[in-house]
């Protein structure tokens, strides 16, 4: 929630003498004497411990799988993959409801999202089905979205959120993959290149609906970064990489994306978000050394070409530097 | 209000969906409008990787010359059995024909067919997680013109009933479309 909406909506309440001046002073006296929600720096490090906790209990389980694999029998192999996946997230459904084991339970939920996906492969293999197959690749990706999906509306976890965006990236292109299969005409590189455009314009956008929460400390915020971070060094990436390289260059993309990266440096400062500042400037930069070799090695020479670029380089980090100077800190 | 407090998080989810939509609308939209092909073409397969010979268009008329054997000469390989074959594309079939009964044919080479098809190799995507790429599927062909694919329905010689034949390399070659 933006601060210009809930003034804007206090002075609605007021004009409809819904709120009274008292009221609001004593709201805003009661907020003030609270501590802020920003988990102590112990509660933070431990919540990193799960999740590395997490990761290693994830590794060890492949390891030991790996290990044995050939001695398992069927069901102890799906035991120990789609079994554990689904205990680790019962588990976090209780430790839940402890009540101050709450953090702890995201660990689990976090387990359950990395072991369950190999569950599901291995169970499907065993079953006899083709998991390399788009169709199958598909169900799974499918099957895992809608799970992950409806956690996050029942139990409204950021973890559950979190495995709801990868699965559903997942979901996105193993059905494109079968909606194409066999069909020539999506022959071109460049095809591909619109697909995995779509993923990072889509992240952009969810990170910027999740950065307008109200507390700028809460998960979702941080989930918001991570979306817009990823989602402008992708996009700038592939639009980079659909100017191609001459003489099979597109000449649209390569006049487009030095506009692109200027709006991205801008937008830094509305959405106070350093990732577009930084990756804005080094594509900026990749680009100038790009168009430099591509057209200008040939007709200025290598080395008036790195002199030129050196200046241009220095100029591009010293603008980064004055915006993050003036607007970031 | 909510709307459009919402707006980014719509369109977030809309763009992966329009693509969806459109790639959707790309394959089969255009099959409602688009001419069905006509001219029928020649094409030839061998039996192993080392035709004895191949067939050629010169002069708008089929030709044939002996190939030598191209493989590791330490390890020598029998030369292929090479036959023609006439494609109906109407009704998506073919029959054997004698080279004879080809030399009777006027034919066109150009890759493109008067009437704007030409046989390409299918497309296979393929993905793991999140990684996928597209790779060139030589184990079938298609009829690609005017937006739309028709997938042929082959004769296979060689490894028939192996699983994995492969219309790659030197088994398939197209010969020319046959003019009217």
């Amino acid at each position: 929630m933006i601060k210009e909406e809930i003034l804007n909506q206090i002075k609605i309440l007021a004009s409809q003498k819904f709120l009274t001046k008292e009221e609001i002073l004593t709201a805003y006296e009661e907020g003030s004497r609270t501590q802020p929600e920003t988990p102590p720096h112990s509660t933070r490090l431990s919540l990193i411990l799960y999740y590395i906790g997490g990761i290693v209990v994830f590794l060890g389980i492949i390891i030991l799988i790996a290990q044995h694999w050939s001695s398992l029998n069927n069901f102890t192999k799906i035991l120990l993959t789609l079994g554990s996946g689904i205990a680790a997230f019962m588990t976090g459904i209780l430790l839940e409801r402890g009540g101050h084991l709450n953090q702890l339970s995201q660990a689990f939920y976090f387990i359950s999202g990395l072991i369950t996906p190999l569950g599901v492969h291995i169970t499907f293999d065993i079953a006899g089905l083709d998991v390399g197959s788009n169709e199958i690749q598909t169900l799974i990706s499918g099957l895992l979205f809608v799970t992950y999906m409806g956690s996050y509306l029942f139990f409204r976890k950021i973890i559950f959120l979190i495995f709801s965006i990868i699965f559903g990236t997942w979901f996105y292109v193993s059905f494109g993959n079968l909606l194409i299969a066999g069909h020539p005409l999506f022959d071109d590189w460049r095809f591909n290149a619109y697909r995995v455009l779509v993923i990072w314009l889509s992240y952009l956008f969810l990170g910027y609906q999740f950065s307008r929460t109200p507390s700028p400390h809460n998960a979702r915020h941080t989930l918001s970064q991570w979306l817009l971070g990823i989602g402008v060094f992708g996009f700038l990436g592939t639009t980079l990489a659909l100017g191609g390289w001459s003489p099979d260059q597109s000449v649209l993309w390569e006049l487009l994306f030095p506009g692109l990266v200027v709006g991205i440096l801008f937008l830094s400062i509305p959405l106070k978000n350093r990732s577009f500042l930084v990756f804005g400037s080094l594509y900026l930069m990749a680009y100038i050394v790009k168009i430099s070799a591509e057209y200008f090695e040939k007709s200025l020479g290598w080395a008036l070409c790195l002199v030129l670029m050196g200046f241009l380089l220095m100029g591009i980090g010293y603008f980064a530097f004055y915006l993050n100077k003036k607007y970031m800190v | 209000m909510n709307k459009t407090k919402n707006i980014p998080l719509i369109v977030g989810l809309s763009i992966p969906l329009a693509m969806i939509v459109f790639v959707t609308a790309s394959i089969y939209l255009p099959q409602l409008w688009a001419p069905q092909p006509k001219t029928n073409f020649l094409y030839s397969l061998s039996s192993t990787y080392y035709p004895a010979k191949e067939y050629f268009v010169s002069n708008n008329k089929i030709a044939e010359r002996i190939l030598p054997y191209t493989g590791n000469p330490n390890r020598p390989q029998p030369l292929g059995d090479i036959r023609i074959y006439l494609h109906d594309v109407v009704r998506n079939e073919g029959r054997e024909i004698s080279f004879e009964e080809a030399q009777t044919l006027l034919l066109d080479n150009r890759a493109l067919s008067p009437d704007g098809f030409e046989v390409v190799p299918g497309t296979r995507g393929e993905s793991f997680f999140l990684f996928f790429y597209n790779s060139e599927d030589y184990s079938s062909l298609y009829l690609k013109g005017h937006h739309t694919t028709k997938k042929l329905h082959l004769y296979k010689i060689g490894s028939i009933g192996s699983g994995n034949y492969s219309y790659y390399n030197n088994r398939y070659r197209f010969i020319g479309w046959v003019r009217e």
